[in-house]
């Protein structure tokens, strides 16, 4: 197996507020090959957003290593960083706020090109070419933001992220903020463009449907670390930590037959005050004695998966 | 019709059709929307955002505002026609015989007023409970609803509850003055998925314990799968397709329903790509003559160019489409 | 495809159109288009030279000869007004033009990069609020002398902290925005995002605070004038006077009562015309 285009090992953040500590990321280690997604799943406060953040070298890691193309960029600064981003480009969640309202079309998704190239005619051929590409008309690259939908800013934020031929993309929540029949879109047009260009990809979603479609291997988070990683497929049809399951289970949809499953009970810890041992033993059906005391390490769990618990479930 | 003395529907929307004023004229965002919801029932309305969902939701209250009007058609609650309530009417109503909660409970609960305040104003005023009696009656409800140490919690800042306690919050409010139609505009949708299972329960519960009508509105067609008895689908400002629930997700009869059904992308399994429902809802002001769904439509032929009238197929099935029923099936 | 706004004319275009259905904006826009037409082409309209004293004929009431009257030195009120306008819009500009710069540049940088540099600005932000606008002048006149650049100096010195405070506020919440965050990823200098991506977004606001300021720093001129720190004899500037009118007031009023009538209504046109201006770029962003 060639080396990873992307790898971060046992990263962590805390962020400290008035003596207190919050810890956002804990002990995460991932290792993205080319072609591939990564699909990250959690709810609030399971610090994907900050993982994202710390990826994209948005902010600082507390703990860990960060790895770009084998390069070690764990303490790179700014400056350091910038001839490097070409490579690993982003799309966000909200297309409202991350495309600045004041510029053309065109100077947005030109933006990354500039560490490339200057040159007006090749900027301007490459526009035109990505605007092809995210199904955009020609004319969009003179207008301003406010005269798209979300789904088409949506789609202007993609053609940005892969103006400079990046190899890696981060997709923050991409497709949260959008209506179904748009998600489906935009879902399937990221799909697509990975196909077409060898893009290896990160997807955070909370969506978990989304993440499936998209997803090869997914990583399940719970209070900022990894609880779970595995194929989709064994992630989402034989579940093995007992958050996973109840998180898969709680997914209302149209086609689950029936019952009425009792909810998950309780609230996420804060991560101001993490619970001792297993930090979802407050929650967990399963919960014993050594679950409270002991914190179980992310083992593994069959090929290609690995579960952080001690009674990881086997039956379907 | 023959009038038999038929148990009359809680809420029965009739032809509504509303229009808002805005700077560039006046806009129709509902056109001859028919709901019922019968007394004990959970209405599903589901739709993208400009179906007009939470306009509907709005004319209900009577809480259009000054620029909105209803333009036709009319809104009787237990019997009682909206047109025939001045504001005051209106007021008396909101709050103790309906009550709404909304989707972001951050901004719908006043972050300077103590919680307990916030539910015995509802007590106060439409019950004329006594502050004493009121506080009784607010931790009670915040017991029912399932907040920890009710009694502590009561005087505590909303900022002091995590987003899926406010929502509990505003579900005790609501249900102070044991409304009969409870209307839920996107309740879950910035919650949490375990913490959703858990309000969708809680609504759920509330509505068995004590026979409440609910109107539940939302974009997520899995909510309504796990809530609703029946299901309406609006789109583009029209209701384009209602019927029990069971029948909407095995049979769906209109191709917006059908197409919108299959671009979810499920957890259970994996598909090669979604199909996709080209194109966009057309905005209010911009709705073409004949089925607003036509520019979109992979059915779409000669006779969706005239306006489409609701077609009643009986056992409580209605669809806004004159080939529904003889579609060949869309491809997968 | 287009989502139904209108089709891509220039911006320019939308902004002239929506400027024109402002009636502040437009009121404004003219009284200030007068006046500074009138500063301009003054040598043109002036009747009278600014400076020709008649001493036969002072403090004369309003004939066909002199229009408003004459002063204390029998100078033509009118042309003096007229000449006045100069002084005015002079000080104002340049005061706007110099606080602008060095208050915006301060106020991105420390708004921006934050930490020890956010704070030595900001703490001589804050001393020089302290001190008021007269005790500048007077410090500044001691150095430079009476005149128009002590009063452009010292209103400048008084004026820029205000507006790099305000910009480091505006920046400290535009940083915030996710586009800015895409802007580092697709790999933005700093140099470049404080350009391309936060000007542009706090420009609005800044524009409309420059316009009122202008209102403000005439009336301050006028005051420093009045005080005697100002422009000095014989260049007239609506400050002096008003000042060599008010002990006249009672037997001869034209001269203190055009004067303050000519300042009132040159600053609510610019109070109008910056009311109006945040009216037509405000909404601008929310995609009307």
């Amino acid at each position: 197996m060639s080396a990873p285009v992307l790898e971060v090992e046992r990263l962590g953040r805390v962020f400290s507020s008035r003596g207190r500590e919050l810890v956002a990321v804990d002990d995460v280690s991932l290792a993205l090959h080319e072609g591939e997604t990564i699909g990250i799943v959690g709810e609030s406060g399971c610090g994907k957003s900050t993982l994202a953040r710390m990826i994209l070298k948005l902010i600082q890691p507390s703990a860990g290593a960060i790895h770009l193309a084998g390069e070690d960029v764990t303490r790179f600064g700014e400056r350091e960083m910038r001839p490097r981003r070409r490579v690993m480009q982003a799309v966000f969640q909200d297309p409202m706020s991350s495309l600045n309202p004041r510029m053309r079309v065109r100077d947005i998704i030109a933006e990354p090109l500039r560490q490339i190239t200057r040159d007006r005619a090749r900027m301007n051929a490459r526009v035109a070419e990505l605007l092809d590409l995210v199904g955009l008309p020609a004319n969009a690259a003179d207008r301003y933001p406010h005269a798209f939908s979300g789904g088409q800013r949506q789609r202007i934020a993609i053609a940005r992220a892969l103006s400079s031929e990046p190899k890696i993309l981060i997709c923050d929540e991409a497709t949260s903020a959008l209506d179904v029949s748009v998600q489906a879109q935009i879902l399937n047009l990221i799909a697509d463009l990975q196909r077409r260009l060898s893009l290896s990809l990160i997807f955070i979603s909370h969506n978990l449907g989304a993440v499936r479609h998209v997803s090869q291997r997914v990583a399940v988070m719970y209070l900022g670390r990894i609880v779970e990683i595995g194929p989709e497929a064994e992630i989402f049809e034989r579940p093995a930590h007992p958050y996973t399951r109840a998180l898969i289970d709680a997914v209302p949809e149209p086609d689950r037959a029936g019952a009425d499953l009792p909810p998950l009970s309780g609230e996420v810890p804060s991560p101001l005050d993490r619970p001792t041992g297993c930090h979802f033993h407050t929650r967990c059906p399963l919960a014993t004695a050594r679950c409270r005391e002991e914190d179980p390490p992310l083992g593994t769990f069959g090929a290609g998966r690995s579960v952080r618990c001690f009674f990881p479930v086997t039956a379907p | 019709m023959s009038e038999d003395h038929v148990i009359e529907d809680l809420l029965a929307i009739d032809g509504l059709s509303v229009a808002f004023d805005t700077e560039t004229g006046r806009r129709e965002v509902l056109s001859d929307v028919s709901l019922n919801i019968g007394r004990g029932e959970i209405l599903g309305v589901v739709g993208e955002s400009g179906s007009g969902k939470s306009v509907t939701s709005l004319a209900v209250m009577g809480l259009l505002g000054a620029q909105g009007q209803m333009t036709r058609g009319d809104i009787r609650f237990n019997g009682v026609s909206q047109r025939s309530l001045d504001e005051a009417g209106l007021r008396a109503r909101r709050g103790h015989e309906m009550a709404m909660i909304f989707q972001e409970p951050m901004t719908s609960l006043n972050p300077i007023l103590r919680v307990g305040f916030q539910i015995e104003e509802v007590l106060t005023t439409h019950l004329g409970l006594s502050r004493a009696a009121a506080r009784e009656r607010g931790i009670a409800l915040l017991q029912e609803v399932g907040v920890p140490d009710p009694a502590q919690r009561y005087d505590d800042y909303p900022h002091a509850f995590s987003g899926g306690m406010r929502q509990r919050v505003m579900i005790a409010i609501a249900m102070a003055c044991e409304p009969r139609l409870l209307i839920a505009d996107e309740p879950t949708t910035a919650l949490d998925v375990t913490i959703q299972a858990q309000i969708l329960h809680l609504i759920g519960r509330l509505r068995a314990d004590r026979g409440s009508s609910v109107m539940l509105i939302t974009h997520d067609m899995g909510v309504i799968a796990r809530m609703a008895d029946r299901i309406a689908v609006m789109y583009a400002g029209e209701v384009v397709e209602t019927a029990p629930a069971a029948m909407l997700f095995a049979a769906p009869l209109h191709p917006y329903t059908q197409l919108l059904l299959k671009a979810i992308p499920t957890t259970r399994r994996k598909v090669a790509s979604l199909p996709v429902i080209a194109g966009q809802m057309p905005a209010p002001g911009s709705v073409p003559v004949g089925c607003r769904f036509r520019a979109r439509c992979p059915f779409a032929a000669e006779g969706c160019a005239e306006p489409q009238a609701a077609r009643d197929l009986g056992e409580g099935r209605s669809v806004r489409c004159w080939r529904a029923g003889n579609l060949p099936a869309v491809a997968a | 495809m287009s989502g139904g706004k209108d089709s891509a004319d220039a911006s320019s275009g939308r902004f002239i159109r929506r400027f024109l259905r402002q009636r502040n904006a437009v009121i404004g826009g003219a009284i200030v288009l007068v006046v500074l037409a009138v500063a301009i082409l003054a040598p043109w309209l002036a009747p009278h030279p600014f400076d020709a004293t008649d001493l036969v004929n002072v403090w004369a009431p309003p004939d066909a000869v002199n229009w408003i009257g004459t002063d204390k030195l029998g100078r033509d009120i009118a042309s003096r007004l007229i000449y006045g306008a100069r002084a005015s819009l002079m000080v104002a500009l340049s005061v706007v033009a110099i606080t602008l710069v060095l208050g915006v540049a301060l106020g991105m940088i420390a708004g921006y990069f934050g930490g020890r540099t956010d704070g030595i600005l900001m703490r001589i932000v804050d001393v020089t609020l302290a001190f008021p606008e007269v005790v500048f002048a007077i410090l500044v006149a001691s150095v430079l002398g009476p005149g128009m650049a002590t009063v452009i100096v010292s209103l400048a010195l008084v004026w820029w902290p205000g507006i790099a405070r305000l910009t480091r506020s505006l920046v400290l919440v535009q940083k915030q925005e996710l586009f800015v965050d895409a802007a580092i990823v697709a790999g933005a200098s700093p140099g470049e995002i404080l350009r391309r991506h936060l000007l542009p977004n706090i420009i609005a606001p800044l524009i409309v605070r420059a316009s009122v300021g202008i209102g403000f720093i005439i009336m301050a001129e006028a005051t420093l004038s009045f005080l005697g720190l100002g422009l000095q004899e014989p260049t007239p500037s609506w400050g002096s006077m008003i000042r060599d009118g008010l002990p006249a007031l009672r037997t001869d009023p034209y001269l203190a009562v055009s004067g303050s009538i000519v300042l009132g209504l040159t600053i609510i046109g610019f109070n109008l015309l910056g009311d109006g201006l945040r009216d037509v770029l405000d909404p601008r962003l929310h995609g009307r």
